[in-house]
């Protein structure tokens, strides 16, 4: 248990949720308001709309109260909870029937050749690349969520996605490479 | 090819690499082989510059958190249940079992003295089985338990002032 007691040395949310399996409500509250933010930001980005992803935001913290007494602190207690979460967004999505999927407002390369000569902001280009982000395929999404957010290595990435770290570095190389298409696309019709 | 074997020499493979190295998962030697690559070659320079901007972009992105704090809900759910893991002693104290946990207790052990006796009856004192014994008499359905049986133990603790457990207070 060389690992279990290393995480639980060095990431002070683990020994919190170790309190959680002790019986501490209070600990758990701590990392819920901890969590809420980063937790929820994932899960709308693999089911984008915000009453599902905080309705499956709870749901999530209510899996992992559920199984504090098999928690072994043995990775980090973000891993281990964005674990959870990215299984129960996939299994959900998997639910869905594909027409159910909500679609992008408007065609990214559409809407900017409607406004050839817009300056590219910095934070109208974040909007953007977010419509391409949350057009990427889920597993592409996830991955780039998990990094970008919340600066997960690509090791933690693998363990929080169940896949290899070879994996997680294809999907974020594709991903990169969509975005990159699109934000090429929108130069393409912003300098014409 | 490992990830810590392999050779960076064309832009094809730095390409293919471009990825990591830009999120510093790259082991430092093949890190700087890509950074050597990049400064002799344009084409792959550019790319390089190109993932950058995408990254930068996706950093920008403001997050989306929920419109309400989540604990308030959450508590009443969890405190529907215990924690899976909590001890016995938790578990009596939980809020919901607390109020009762003591009456609990105590039917427990008035069950338990009773099933004691019918056994002591049954095996080790046939003679109290007969008519005419004083089973059932004023002396009390457990006052003709010998001392020193193990019902006898039972009932003693059953009928002793203040044990009837922890009181229904919250740890």
């Amino acid at each position: 248990m060389a690992t279990s007691v290393s995480s639980a040395c060095t990431d002070p949310d683990a020994r919190l949720m170790l309190q959680v399996k002790e019986g501490s409500q209070a600990a758990f509250e701590v990392l819920v308001e901890k969590y809420q933010g980063p937790l929820t930001n994932l899960i709308y980005h693999l089911v984008l709309d915000r009453a599902e992803a905080e309705e499956l935001a709870q749901e999530v913290f209510l899996r992992a109260y559920r199984a504090a007494s098999r928690y072994r602190a043995e990775a980090k207690f973000s891993t281990w909870l964005y674990r959870i979460a990215v299984n129960l967004c996939l299994n959900h999505l998997k639910g869905r029937r594909a027409g159910q999927r909500l679609p992008l407002e408007d065609g990214f390369a559409a809407s900017e050749a409607e406004r050839p000569d817009l300056q590219l902001e910095r934070r109208e280009l974040a909007r953007l690349v977010e419509r391409a982000l949350d057009a990427l395929p889920e597993r592409q999404r996830t991955a780039v969520v998990l990094h970008r957010f919340e600066g997960l290595s690509y090791r933690e990435i693998a363990q929080a996605m169940d896949c290899s770290v070879e994996a997680v570095e294809a999907l974020l190389g594709r991903a990169k490479a969509s975005l990159g298409r699109e934000l090429a696309r929108y130069r393409g019709a912003r300098d014409t | 090819m490992t990830r810590e074997g392999r050779s960076v020499v064309d832009c094809n493979t730095v390409g293919e690499r471009l990825s990591a190295c830009l999120d510093g998962e790259l082991p430092a030697s093949e890190a700087e082989a890509v950074r050597q690559h990049l400064a002799a070659c344009a084409a792959c320079a550019r790319q390089y510059r190109e993932l950058e901007e995408v990254w930068q972009a996706v950093r920008e992105i403001t997050p989306v958190g929920p419109r309400q704090p989540l604990w308030p809900a959450l508590e009443a759910r969890v405190s529907r249940r215990p924690a899976p893991g909590m001890p016995l002693r938790s578990l009596l104290a939980w809020r919901p079992f607390a109020p009762l946990a003591g009456v609990a207790l105590a039917a427990g052990l008035w069950i338990g003295a009773g099933v004691g006796k019918l056994l002591w009856q049954g095996s080790a004192a046939p003679a109290m089985a007969e008519p005419g014994s004083s089973n059932t008499d004023s002396a009390g359905y457990f006052g003709d338990i010998p001392p020193g049986t193990p019902a006898a133990r039972i009932l003693a603790v059953a009928q002793a002032p203040g044990e009837a457990g922890p009181g229904g207070r919250r740890p």
